[in-house]
């Protein structure tokens, strides 16, 4: 063993030390959680792309994990289903770059406690399945990611749009941090913003064509209802981007900035 | 001895053969094949079957709910009418599928008698009912958006697909009446 070799598990170990203890704190505030996960209250979600008059959807209580699902974790699915490892995956649920950052052993170790990245919706929902879990939707995602550090709600923050916004301005890491290095948020869930995007359960529900000459208004030949469109907040830029990201996506893309973490239903757990 | 052993011998090779193409369906189909789902559903017939067994034929499929007002007729009647038009030898080896985007009311008794309204013909039209997470699954395999409002009707892609024989996707088409005559010729040609 070399002193660079050293030095990466002693890196390794003080990655996993800081998100041990970060989590035990956020636990001992949430006892009735699954392991892993938080509860976030249920609220009020109105669609991106909806009119002001149209209904806003409901979104009930449910449960979030607290980090995206990591190289880790994402390892010891596949080990427990090798029909997901990285030479196996059918080519209909996976594009080739399906887990490229891995070699065919696995993840490289700095990479340990870092999101997994270019994994497939079909991959995702397979993990989430296999934890007895879902994928969060589209309408739940967008809830959880509103709290800000203090607030369920941090649109009323000042700042709190801004500063969502410099992360979406700044050029994505070359090699990706690890979970939970910055404050949680309101709900005691990390990394809703600034480190990858997530998949959700339904982000095939945006009803736009992914060509975007096309889309300047929507093409209401191609959806059935797809007239009812309009946009709420025009302020909410990164919403936006989401939402336009979401559009471009199909299930079997697999990108180095695109991740997930799994959500459950509160009704399960009570 | 010789014509003894022969037939041993292709006994043998037969039957190899078909215990492989029973248990390896899903083995042995292509890696783009969406049949690669391996879900089950329910058709009008309350029969319950896997997305697999649609293998060994063409399938043109689309995803709409029974009680849609507006975009579903439109397909439904413009797949009607390309089953009307296709020749037929293609017919033959060219069978319907829909699927419903609403799978809670969507019951295999709604499901049949929107069959008979129809006019679908049984002995090439199956309509499927299933978990509305496997809905979701297909729908993503087809590359087809859908999002449901809360008064259970859903905006959705306005496209058929036609699989081939292995279930991959040959090409989809936007549910057109005017664009039968140009779809028939582009599955005749393929």
């Amino acid at each position: 063993m070399n002193i660079s070799h050293l030095k990466l598990v002693a890196l390794s170990l003080i990655l996993i030390g800081v998100s041990g203890s970060s989590s035990l704190m956020a636990k001992a505030s949430e006892v009735s959680s699954p392991e892993g996960m938080q509860l976030v209250k249920g609220g009020e979600y109105r669609p991106l792309y909806m009119s002001k008059d149209s209904p806003i959807q409901s979104v009930n209580d449910f449960y979030l994990d607290q980090y995206p699902v990591t190289n880790k974790d994402f390892q010891e699915f596949v080990k427990g289903n090798p029909g997901w490892a990285k030479s196996e995956a059918p080519k209909v649920f996976v594009e080739k770059q399906y887990l490229q950052h891995w070699s065919n052993d696995g993840y490289p170790k700095a990479l340990t406690n870092s999101p997994v990245t270019n994994v497939s919706w079909f991959a995702a929902d397979a993990y989430c399945k296999a934890q007895g879990k879902r994928l969060p939707r589209v309408s739940e995602w967008e809830l959880a990611a509103l709290a800000s550090e203090t607030q369920a709600d941090g649109s009323v923050e000042k700042d709190y749009k801004q500063k969502i916004l410099m992360w979406y301005s700044r050029p994505s890491q070359k090699q990706l941090s690890a979970v939970g290095q910055n404050e949680p948020n309101y709900w005691g869930i990390y990394d809703m913003h600034g480190l990858i995007w997530e998949w959700t359960e339904d982000f095939n529900s945006a009803l736009v064509t992914g060509e975007s000459r096309g889309d300047s208004t929507i093409d209401t030949k191609l959806f059935c209802a797809g007239g009812a469109s309009g946009a709420v907040d025009p302020g909410d830029y990164a919403a936006f981007m989401r939402y336009g990201f979401r559009s471009s996506l199909e299930a079997k893309f697999t990108l180095p900035n695109l991740g997930f973490r799994c959500a459950q239903d509160a009704e399960q757990n009570q | 001895m010789k014509k003894w052993f022969q037939l041993s011998l292709a006994t043998l090779l037969t039957a190899f053969i078909s215990a492989a193409s029973a248990s390896d369906k899903v083995e042995m189909l292509p890696e783009d094949s969406i049949y690669h789902l391996n879900n089950e559903w329910v058709t009008q017939d309350e029969q319950t079957i896997n997305i697999k067994s649609f293998a060994g034929k063409r399938q043109l499929i689309s995803l709409i709910y029974t009680h849609c007002m507006h975009t579903c007729p439109t397909i439904v009647a413009t797949m009607q009418n390309i089953e009307k038009q296709l020749p037929e030898d293609v017919l033959a080896n060219t069978e319907f599928v829909l699927v419903s985007l609403t799978p809670n009311s969507d019951t295999p008794k709604v499901l049949k008698e929107f069959a008979e309204k129809r006019k679908l013909d049984p002995k090439r039209w199956t309509l499927l009912t299933g978990d509305k997470q496997d809905v979701r699954s297909l729908a993503m395999a087809l590359n087809v958006r859908y999002k449901k409002s809360e008064d259970n009707e859903v905006a959705h892609s306005n496209v058929f697909t036609l699989l081939d024989e292995k279930g991959r996707i040959l090409f989809q088409e936007v549910g057109d009446i005017n664009k039968v005559d140009e779809t028939v010729e582009k599955i005749v040609s393929r």
